[in-house]
């Protein structure tokens, strides 16, 4: 079975007054069916830019090339076909229109994708709304956006994405604008929906538990590059790249040691920044003379000149 | 000892069209010099209302704010007007808490200038002393604000609300809109200046492993009441409430073990407007007794020792 997401020598460039800025330099990524894919990184890593390049949404004047397939089919160089994937946002009540229902948004969708006819059209959106456990889906087919809280609104917004049959659901922070509690709740959604739809989705977030909580496997971004990836549990357990381990000793843990949390000093690379060499290098507590002249290759897990935890 | 801040029965709701809406029911607390006392709850528990009360911007209903034994809701003009000197605020959104326009020095000034008529050299010696309170250089009073990383935007904002040397910061969310390798630090940060300034938090945060990490003491707030109260460790390791229990285990940890024991917390918060007779809780609680839903339990001393708990069934209560 070919991949959800297969992502191949994909670079996003901006030109700047201070030259040409490299946004995004992604050698491959591959996302299978039924799989949770969590991108994790700072602002500014490239997250939300691999998220617009992968539904050829990056904006003018950006300058992308590669391939990026979603269920086989290439979404770049506008071919017009984009309906394997579907997006969910941060906001979900920026999302969706306040001027009308909630059933009018999702029909006007929905029979837009898939060419449907009214009636049918209604089954399929109510049917999406119970999928995403919200209760009496044809009261909330009537509603308005403010009718709703935050939660339920994201799983509006989730139900909509699966109404379009995606091969691919592309979840940018969806749960940082809620409480908690409704963050928990989204989080199961995903995961069950993965399970048993075989959707594949590529979950960004800066929010490590969230990754751990949810994903399947983890990439690690850092400066637009892939600097790590791997299994879920391997990378909590044993982060190999110096910048997997930093983030991961940054988050405060409840019940954890009340020694002080260890921060990452400076900032990832801007527009106008000289690169050479490892992008990481300049806050690494582990780099030396080579990691500031040339740039590690990633080996299908890490790349770094000194990885953590090298065997033997 | 009197605390630096004491609050009694605090309580204030927002006019609406069916009747007053309660963001506040009645809140006591309080904070010695030199504490930070953590207050965690979701959207709608009155975090907000609740520190815009203490800032003096909003008006109780009921209830008083004593600050350093001096009524904050007796006060005329003037001596609230002292008063709120001794507070300093820091907001949860380093971007839109400091003016595009101004120049770093200028935002830091601001409050030497228009409150305490400062002028000249010693404007600039206080600017350069507050920076180097929040480790900037002081090369940053010539930056403006869209120069500056999150992290230190948000380190110019501490350093404006330092800059008066208030008893009290209340610390509204202050890292949540900052990435993980900067919370951290800006945490730390505020550890520092608090060890060398002896100044009192008030430190809202939804966050439990961040007011774990900051507080000794933490109030969880549920609808506008104070559900539990007491050290967070002890809190957090054995909460008494099972809306506090709840929330831990809400809680995404960085720890792929930990995802199965990933609950969700059923039903929607109340209505705020809709009079609740009993426990605001009661309707999503999986220990509800019949009395629940009568009248609203009182804060009492729970099981643990400095800990207080407002339910009829909690958690360990039997516990030896």
């Amino acid at each position: 079975m070919s991949a959800s997401l297969a992502i191949a020598g994909l670079s996003v460039t901006f030109p700047t007054t201070r030259g040409v800025f490299h946004a995004l330099d992604i050698e491959a990524l591959d996302v299978a069916p039924g799989e949770i894919l969590g991108l994790v990184g700072e602002s500014g890593s490239g997250k939300s830019t691999l998220a617009l390049a992968c539904l050829d949404l990056v904006p003018k004047p950006g300058l992308v090339t590669g391939s990026v397939r979603v269920a086989g089919r290439e979404m770049l160089g506008g071919t017009g076909d984009r309906a394997g994937a579907a997006m969910i946002f941060q906001n979900p009540a920026t999302a969706l229109s306040p001027f009308f229902s909630i059933g009018r948004q999702m029909s006007d969708i929905v029979r837009r994708r898939r060419g449907l006819d009214a009636r049918v059209t209604e089954a399929v959106c109510l049917a999406a709304l119970d999928r995403v456990h919200l209760p009496d889906p044809p009261a909330q087919w009537r509603k308005y956006p403010h009718q709703l809280s935050g939660g339920q609104l994201q799983r509006v917004m989730i139900a909509l994405a699966l109404a379009c049959q995606p091969s691919l659901l592309i979840a940018d922070e969806p749960t940082t604008a809620l409480d908690v509690t409704i963050q928990a709740l989204i989080i199961l959604l995903l995961r069950e929906l993965a399970q048993s739809q075989g959707l594949a989705i590529l979950f960004i977030t800066h929010d490590l538990g969230v990754a751990a909580a949810l994903c399947d496997r983890v990439a690690v971004l850092y400066a637009g590059r892939v600097v790590e990836e791997a299994p879920v549990a391997a990378l909590f357990a044993a982060p190999r790249h110096p910048y997997s381990a930093s983030l991961i000793a940054a988050v405060p843990v409840l019940g954890g040691s009340a020694a002080n949390l260890a921060g990452i000093a400076g900032t990832p690379p801007g527009p106008g920044t000289e690169r050479r060499g490892c992008d990481f290098a300049p806050r690494c507590p582990h780099a030396q003379a080579i990691c500031r002249s040339a740039v590690p290759a990633f080996d299908g897990a890490v790349a770094c000149h000194f990885p953590l935890g090298r065997p033997g | 000892m009197t605390a630096l801040l004491e609050v009694d029965g605090l309580a204030k709701s927002y006019p609406g069209r069916r009747g007053p809406v309660p963001a506040v029911r009645g809140v006591s607390f309080s904070i010695e010099a030199g504490e930070t006392l953590g207050l965690v709850g979701e959207s709608g528990c009155g975090k907000s209302t609740l520190a815009a009360c203490v800032q003096g911007l909003v008006a109780p209903d009921a209830g008083a704010i004593r600050i350093g034994g001096v009524s904050l809701t007796e006060a005329g003009r003037a001596e609230r007007r002292q008063l709120r000197r001794r507070i300093g605020l820091v907001h949860q959104n380093p971007y839109a808490a400091l003016d595009p326009k101004m120049r770093v020095g200028a935002i830091v000034a601001e409050p030497l200038v228009a409150v305490l008529g400062l002028r000249g050299a010693v404007v600039q010696s206080g600017v350069e002393a507050c920076l180097a309170d929040v480790d900037l250089e002081p090369d940053f009073a010539a930056r403006y604000p869209h120069q500056l990383s999150g992290g230190q935007r948000q380190r110019v904002a501490i350093a404006r609300a330092i800059a008066l040397d208030p008893d009290l910061l209340i610390l509204d969310e202050p890292t949540a809109a900052l990435d993980v390798s900067v919370q951290a630090r800006i945490l730390n940060l505020l550890k520092a200046i608090q060890a060398r300034r002896g100044l009192s938090y008030l430190f809202i945060t939804h966050n439990l492993a961040v007011v774990e990490y900051m507080t000794r003491r933490v109030l969880v707030m549920y609808l506008g009441r104070v559900v539990e109260e007491g050290p967070a460790a002890r809190i957090f390791a054995g909460p008494a409430h099972p809306y506090t229990q709840s929330l831990l285990a809400a809680v995404p940890r960085p720890d792929p073990a930990w995802r199965d024991r990933l609950m969700p917390l059923p039903g929607e918060l109340p209505d705020p407007a809709a009079p609740i007779a009993g426990c605001a809780f009661a309707a999503r609680c999986p220990r509800r007794l019949e009395a629940c839903t009568a009248a609203p339990p009182p804060l009492v001393p729970g099981a643990a020792p400095d800990t207080l708990v407002a339910c009829l069934n909690p958690l360990g209560a039997r516990a030896p």
